[in-house]
């Protein structure tokens, strides 16, 4: 009788136990904004005081940088030449941007780089700023060249074609080889990457042809081609080449030796010299690190996972890792560079023209959640996820073969694993 | 019966807990509904009494080319002044509790496969033409420094409403040089005085000074007659029609809109007042961080944000620009069913906070603060009053982490 009601008492307190394990988990914070929040869910177990602090970052992230001098000092310095007029413009609910025609018609969120050794380079700087100060002359509109073609299916003749033929972003009037377009990533889980040990990165180069790329004595781990070993300097880059803000580590605005004009505007720069205090760059930082990473769905396709791995996918998109803060992460990728073919190659710098670092395909089914759609790879050339995979050459050629082979059951049940994580 | 007992112990030994569990309250759909279609009722009214106070503004600025002798233009801007202070912000102020829940004012269409009604009319939110902060300074008008910086400086554009709308959008981005702060800029002019305000020279708005300060007064009108406009479209989707947002709103299941409401609560208290409107001032510190600096009336916008959250939790509305009172069922009857302790503590908060908010006003002859008559500027406090500052951050956190217990025990979904 006694022990019969003692299970009762803990069957009882078990059920009351997972309730309470259940609301708490419905409860994980989110910034504020009108977006969905796939990408903006903030981390466990964050300090009130990194939440306070934060919550700065955000404010710094997503309110408009405006012309100098202006009342309100901590903001102002955008420009000269700049792409957005803040960092959620292009990463709209922190997530991931489109090419114009997508979502608006003029679009902020793809960008062309530069080749350092072209003659473009001396007259725009690092990067086309399609926007300018009023008085100043804006550098080339970005206009696009595009090859519209249905979206892909599920055959594979016609991955072959549609992988030569998809929408293509230039710059009329500029060649290929010296302008290369970017898209804005989706921000979740960064400050997760930034915590994989990189031994765990080192160890990723048995697995496949991939190269490390050394920035500054550490491992580049972020941006398209692995351009920064650390978060505050790829935040920081991003301040100074896309909103013309500058910083402790790009101190000069963004102009070219031949933009004079641009050289005279007026700067924004408070008491340290820059249009961003270093502490407040790392309250965007900080925001940035406390992001969680993209929510796993929980019902994911078995198989799917099984054939990701058979066909070699995850010889490159590496699922699991264990941080220096013991979390086991899941980003799927190996943040090495690897040869992808002609078809990607950007042209932009030779050793590493058709290289590109693995991207993390966490949050992939989540884009168009938070962002209203599906366009991928690191200009948005692609139009589906499959459309993604055709496109890869080169050393991932393998695997992408192995992809068409498939039957269309399994190409359903990979595409839908890879919506899952 | 010695079981039953045990599980009985057991059972309110939870609910003594610090983490008690509640019995579930009988929920009352009828309440529930009440709740809800005051909350319209309520957004109604105070987008009403804004649009009033935007009309009030636009006569006051329309009044500026007509009055150009020195004594009158002064007394002109003087009035247009107090009208944007008081009757144009306090009841926009009151408003931005219904940010926050995806309706009219900060819509966005979310891509979920159910089309809702402000998707399917394609609507576009104007909040950041309304009320977007920080203002464009140098790309309005001249400022110190830039002399000729500005649109009213450069004499090639002709300035219409169409103009200053298209100006304003680069490339998709809305939220430079239109809304209540661009007026206030113009009226009052860049503030460099730790103790008052933005004193902006009479000759800025004397025609024939200079063309430049013709376009200032037509610019200054031009943006009151957007600012109208958009509040119009507003206002017109929480009418009582038959077809428009307020309609859909009242159609959707409780527990969603009740969420939304609590999310809005606790978005206002804990987040977007607390966080981005006050403490980023401290943290960022700069004098000039805050809503209203040209004015120095940020008090006032803390005020009217503050109320809205309260209007919103007791379920009333005074109007400022009529006699309208709206003593309606607020959220707080749905709080004492479930928890009367809590309810009561939640109205102590409020109290307390409107304590802490006041005590930046000047007091009339009873001792009662005056509201909008206001005795230390936010800016002067950020840098030299902290601790009343503080004291308003601290009293938000308390009445936040009250809402979210409130949301909780009623058994909502607050994301936030």
């Amino acid at each position: 009788m006694l022990s019969k009601s003692f299970n009762v008492h803990l069957s009882l307190s078990v059920w009351l136990l997972c309730l309470q394990i259940i609301s708490f988990k419905a409860e994980a914070k989110t910034l504020s904004g009108s977006f969905k929040k796939d990408f903006s869910t903030l981390r466990e177990n964050l300090s009130k005081e990194e939440i306070r602090l934060l919550k700065v970052g955000f404010s710094l992230f997503s309110k408009p940088w405006v012309t100098a001098p202006s009342s309100t000092k901590r903001r102002d310095g955008l420009g000269p030449h700049f792409n957005a007029i803040s960092c959620i413009s292009c990463h709209h609910g922190l997530g991931r941007g489109a090419p114009p025609g997508v979502i608006q018609e003029t679009d902020p969120a793809l960008l062309f780089k530069v080749s350092p050794s072209s003659s473009l380079h001396e007259k725009f700087g690092v990067q086309i700023n399609s926007r300018s100060l009023p008085n100043l002359l804006p550098e080339p509109q970005v206009v696009l060249r595009r090859k519209p073609q249905d979206a892909f299916v599920h055959d594979k003749e016609k991955a072959q074609d549609n992988a030569q033929a998809q929408y293509l972003y230039h710059l009329i009037g500029f060649p290929k080889q010296l302008v290369s377009p970017r898209i804005a990533p989706h921000l979740a889980g960064l400050g997760l990457i930034a915590e994989i040990p990189d031994q765990e990165i080192i160890e990723n180069l048995k697995l496949s042809q991939g190269k490390i790329r050394i920035i500054n004595n550490s491992i580049g781990r972020f941006g398209w081609k692995a351009d920064h070993s650390t978060l505050k300097s790829q935040i920081a880059a991003a301040f100074r080449n896309d909103l013309g803000i500058t910083n402790s580590l790009f101190p000069e605005e963004a102009c070219s030796s031949r933009q004079q004009k641009c050289r005279e505007a007026q700067s924004g720069d408070d008491e340290e010299g820059v249009e961003i205090r270093d502490d407040h760059l790392g309250f965007v930082v900080g925001l940035i690190s406390s992001i969680a990473a993209p929510k796993k769905s929980a019902n994911f396709n078995v198989r799917g996972k099984q054939i990701f791995s058979q066909i070699s996918c995850t010889s490159c998109h590496r699922p699991n890792y264990l941080t220096k803060n013991n979390e086991t992460i899941s980003p799927y990728s190996d943040f090495l560079l690897h040869n992808m073919g002609k078809a990607l190659s950007d042209g932009l710098n030779e050793k590493l023209s058709s290289y590109w670092k693995t991207p993390p395909l966490w949050g992939l089914g989540a884009i168009k959640r938070v962002n209203g759609h599906s366009r991928l790879l690191h200009d948005g050339r692609a139009t589906s996820i499959e459309d993604a995979i055709a496109w890869h050459g080169g050393e991932a050629k393998e695997s992408k073969n192995n992809y068409l082979r498939l039957s269309k059951e399994d190409k359903l049940a990979l595409l839908s694993f890879l919506e899952s994580i | 019966m010695y079981s039953k007992v045990l599980i009985l112990i057991s059972f309110f030994s939870f609910l003594g807990s610090p983490s008690a569990y509640k019995i579930p309250f009988q929920k009352s759909a009828s309440l529930e509904q009440k709740v809800i279609s005051d909350y319209a009722i309520m957004a109604e009214a105070t987008y009403n009494d804004s649009l009033l106070g935007a009309e009030k503004l636009t006569t006051a600025l329309s009044n500026l080319s007509t009055n150009q002798e020195q004594q009158s233009l002064k007394a002109a801007i003087g009035k247009a002044k107090d009208t944007w202070a008081k009757e144009a912000r306090i009841p926009y102020g009151q408003s931005e509790i219904f940010r926050f829940m995806n309706g009219p004012i900060d819509f966005e269409a979310i891509n979920d496969g159910h089309t809702s009604y402000l998707e399917s009319i394609n609507f576009e939110s104007a909040e950041g033409m309304m009320n977007a902060w920080p203002l464009d300074e140098a790309y309005i008008d001249y400022v110190q420094g830039a002399p000729d910086s500005g649109l009213i400086n450069d004499l090639s554009i002709n300035l219409t409403q169409e103009v200053i709308l298209t100006l304003n959008e680069r490339d998709g981005e809305k939220n430079i040089s239109t809304g209540y702060h661009a007026i206030e800029f113009l009226l009052w002019g860049q503030d460099f005085d730790d103790q008052g305000p933005g004193i902006r020279p009479l000759k800025d708005f004397m025609i024939k000074h200079s063309p430049q300060s013709a376009r200032r007064i037509q610019y200054l009108n031009l943006l009151g007659d957007t600012l109208l406009d958009h509040l119009m479209k507003v206002t017109e989707q929480w009418a009582p029609h038959e077809t428009n947002y307020r309609k859909e709103l009242l159609s959707r299941p409780s527990h969603d809109v009740l969420s939304g409401i609590f999310t809005s609560l606790i978005s206002m208290a804990g987040d977007e007042l607390k966080s981005e409107r006050i403490e980023n001032a401290l943290l960022l510190g700069d004098q000039e961080e805050e809503q209203s600096c040209f004015s120095d009336t940020t008090v006032n916008d803390i005020y009217a944000n503050a109320l809205g959250v309260k209007n919103l939790y007791y379920g009333t509305y005074s109007a400022t620009n009529t006699n309208l009172v709206i003593n309606g069922i607020g959220v707080d009857k749905l709080v004492l069913m479930v928890n009367p302790e809590l309810d009561r503590d939640i109205k102590e908060s409020f109290q307390k906070l409107f304590q802490n908010i006041t005590s930046f006003y000047s007091l009339d002859s009873n001792g009662e603060p005056l509201i909008g008559d206001i005795l230390v500027p936010f800016d002067y406090a950020i840098v030299n009053e902290q601790s009343m500052v503080q004291a308003i951050v601290d009293e938000l956190v308390v009445l936040d982490h009250m809402l979210r217990q409130a949301a909780k025990e009623l058994g909502l979904t607050i994301a936030i």
